[in-house]
């Protein structure tokens, strides 16, 4: 059996002296602490990979917000309970629910966490949050509040942990920008295959 | 693909002789060069990171099989299907398999080297079926039948006139006049090509850049989205990936994400780091309906019994190519089969057979910028020494340069010779030379004086002059 045929190769093989030993140390970025200074980090990493920021004080404020920064929506694809009481309708904008499909420009998810060390967003899919509303559309929103921005990757780890142990959901992905390529004579276009656009909004 | 490997010497040769191969590698060192330099100069801790991922993955490596367990129990608990494929035609074979089993007609695929290296594609269209790579780079050269010439970057030997003039070929269904002129319309183009593609898939094809035994997830990092729409949009997921992916925890796989995408690209994170975990789930709205992990071995376990384990640490960000003056020079399809560069130096002959790939270990200089940026600190000019050495003592080198090799050790091992035969080169050398100070032609060197001169010696030997120091006598 070719499993059983592998894992003894490797265990003969294996029984060689090891390379050196591990250390035990684990080198760490420069920790941030939560709060005021991990916003700031978080928000500049973020606007250095093109992400639009956007501050707001609650949710209520975010469809007005969302429609200042940009104006031509008309609809947003959006499945989570946290965004249904919100006014879309004095926005202008008519809020989907459901999955995802092809035709969306436009769709918002909440994020269960961000890292200041990259500005990079964590999403846990759910039938709240499906990863497709990070991939199909040209513009992907992401809400985040303030309390879930942490400093390091180990401390968004922390987060992943405490939700789930070690039964993860089917995809976790760790969002640093809009998508882009640099494939074609080495220049860097913006929207790829993913969102040509993204903003994060913090509450 | 059908390696070339042998003809190295000549593949060389055209590439330094092919402008448009030139002038698109002369954009790497402000490049990806640059970009490394610039993102490891901002992080004071990335030598200590590198030293801990090189850890990381020593330790992974010399306990493989109880991790690959853990990771094989863990993502069937997860409801992932974990296939073994101990080579190329196995594998090739399980995939097979799982795409006739869906019914599958298209394929998509995200970028993966090690589909490249089991021949995964051809095997699929002689099986009848359609695949499409969906990383631009890929795509353009599956048009062109080419193979990638960078790991990271599979079309940097292509500038955008090349690509204009594929797609115009190969898209012959959109208007002729359609403006193509930027790579803002052509990667436009390609998303839009490839949108239909990715919603008409039956079956999504990724590789891993990491396994975690922890959670069972698979990880693969882009910047183009390409690798999420893969494994999110087809009813079935198939992720290929070699037995030295895994890695213990997701902690370890962050400690590797942080030299990454610094080593590759420059950037602190890749634009998706996408943690993949089984098929959807009950309540989900999307992902697909099967979720599989073929893990192969092909020549792997060789490697981990042998002293080429070291290269087993690698990974695959690219960053000893771009900084390696040979592949500089000569691009990577030179090299004639899927890994260019140091790293393919040391692996291609571990896969392929020394007898075929002996020219490989001799595409360096020996200078050591391939190691000194390697995030896991391979030894990558000791072993393609070893390599040397193997080749050697097989006798595969031409006759001249064995009687070279053969003179040369016999003189070093004897050092009154050694220095009898300095001092009559020095003298003979010295005289002769001494009106212009340097050599434009020699005896059985044109090739090397073709484009530099010989500078003539100037009166004394090294060991002469390392004598005289060391009495204290100044120069």
């Amino acid at each position: 059996m070719t499993r059983d045929t592998i894992l003894s190769r490797i265990r003969a093989a294996t029984t060689l002296p090891a390379n050196p030993a591990p250390a035990h140390h684990r080198a760490r970025a420069r920790l941030v602490t939560p709060g005021d200074e991990a916003i700031a980090r978080f928000r500049a990493n973020a606007e250095v990979k093109g992400a639009t920021i956007i501050e707001i004080e609650n949710l209520t404020a975010l469809p007005a917000a969302l429609a200042r920064t940009i104006p031509d929506a008309r609809t947003i694809r959006m499945n989570d309970p946290v965004f249904r009481e919100m006014p879309w309708s004095d926005a202008g904008v008519t809020p989907l629910f459901g999955a995802a499909t092809p035709d969306d420009t436009v769709a918002l998810s909440r994020a269960l966490a961000a890292v200041a060390e990259t500005g990079t967003l964590v999403l846990a899919s759910s039938a709240e949050n499906p990863p497709s509303f990070a991939f199909l559309p040209e513009v992907h929103i992401v809400l985040i509040s303030r309390s879930e921005i942490v400093g390091a990757f180990e401390d968004a780890l922390g987060i992943l942990h405490h939700r789930f142990r070690t039964n993860f959901p089917r995809s976790v992905n760790f969002i640093s920008g809009a998508s882009r390529t640099g494939d074609i004579g080495g220049r860097i276009v913006h929207g790829a295959h993913g969102p040509r656009r993204l903003i994060v909004a913090i509450c | 693909m059908t390696p070339t490997t042998s003809e190295f010497p000549a593949n060389a040769t055209r590439a330094l002789t092919d402008s448009r191969l030139q002038s698109a590698l002369a954009k790497l060192p402000g490049g990806l060069v640059a970009q490394r330099r610039a993102a490891v100069a901002s992080l004071p801790e990335f030598e200590a990171m590198r030293n801990e991922a090189t850890a990381i993955r020593d330790a992974t490596l010399s306990n493989l099989a109880f991790h690959l367990e853990t990771f094989e129990a863990k993502a069937i608990a997860m409801g992932s299907h974990v296939h073994w494929a101990a080579d190329a035609a196995v594998a090739c074979r399980i995939v097979t398999s799982i795409c006739r089993t869906a019914g599958a007609r298209l394929v998509v695929k995200g970028k993966s080297m090690v589909t490249e290296e089991i021949g995964l594609n051809p095997h699929l269209e002689r099986e009848g079926l359609n695949v499409v790579e969906t990383d631009l780079g890929e795509y353009i050269i599956q048009q062109r039948g080419e193979a990638p010439s960078h790991i990271i970057a599979p079309a940097i030997h292509l500038t955008e006139a090349d690509v204009e003039a594929d797609f115009r070929r190969y898209h012959d269904h959109l208007a002729n006049d359609r403006p193509l002129g930027s790579s803002d319309s052509l990667v436009a183009e390609a998303r839009a090509v490839l949108r239909e593609k990715f919603l008409a898939a039956d079956v999504g094809i990724t590789g891993a850049n990491f396994l975690v035994a922890e959670t069972g997830s698979s990880i693969i990092v882009t910047n183009e989205g390409n690798g999420d729409l893969t494994q999110i949009l087809p009813r079935v997921h198939i992720v290929v990936a070699t037995i030295d992916k895994v890695v213990p925890t997701l902690s370890d796989a962050m400690t590797l994400l942080r030299v990454l995408a610094r080593s590759a690209t420059g950037q602190d994170m890749t634009a998706y780091t996408t943690f993949a975990t089984g098929p959807r789930r009950a309540s989900d709205l999307d992902g697909p309906d099967e979720c599989h992990i073929v893990i192969v071995d092909n020549g792997r376990t060789e490697m981990l019994a042998s002293e080429m384990r070291a290269a087993l640490r690698c990974i695959r960000c690219g960053a000893c190519m771009n900084n390696c003056p040979v592949y500089n020079a000569i691009g990577g399809h030179a090299y004639g089969w899927v890994y260019p560069g140091p790293i393919g130096a040391v692996l291609t002959p571990a896969l392929l057979g020394i007898a075929e790939t002996h020219h490989l270990p001799h595409a360096s200089t020996f200078c050591g910028s391939c190691e000194s940026v390697c995030p896991v600190k391979i030894p990558l000019v000791s072993l393609m020494r070893s390599w040397r050495e193997r080749a050697h003592d097989r006798g595969l080198q031409s006759v001249t340069s064995r009687a070279v090799a053969s003179c040369w050790s016999y003189t070093a091992r004897h050092p009154a010779l050694y220095h009898l035969i300095a001092r009559f080169a020095v003298a003979i050398g010295g005289s002769l030379g001494r009106a212009k100070g340097r050599f434009r032609k020699l005896p059985f060197a044109r090739g090397w004086l073709k484009h530099r001169d010989l500078p003539a010696p100037q009166g004394r030997t090294f060991q002469q002059l390392w004598k005289e120091t060391e009495r204290g006598v100044p120069r």
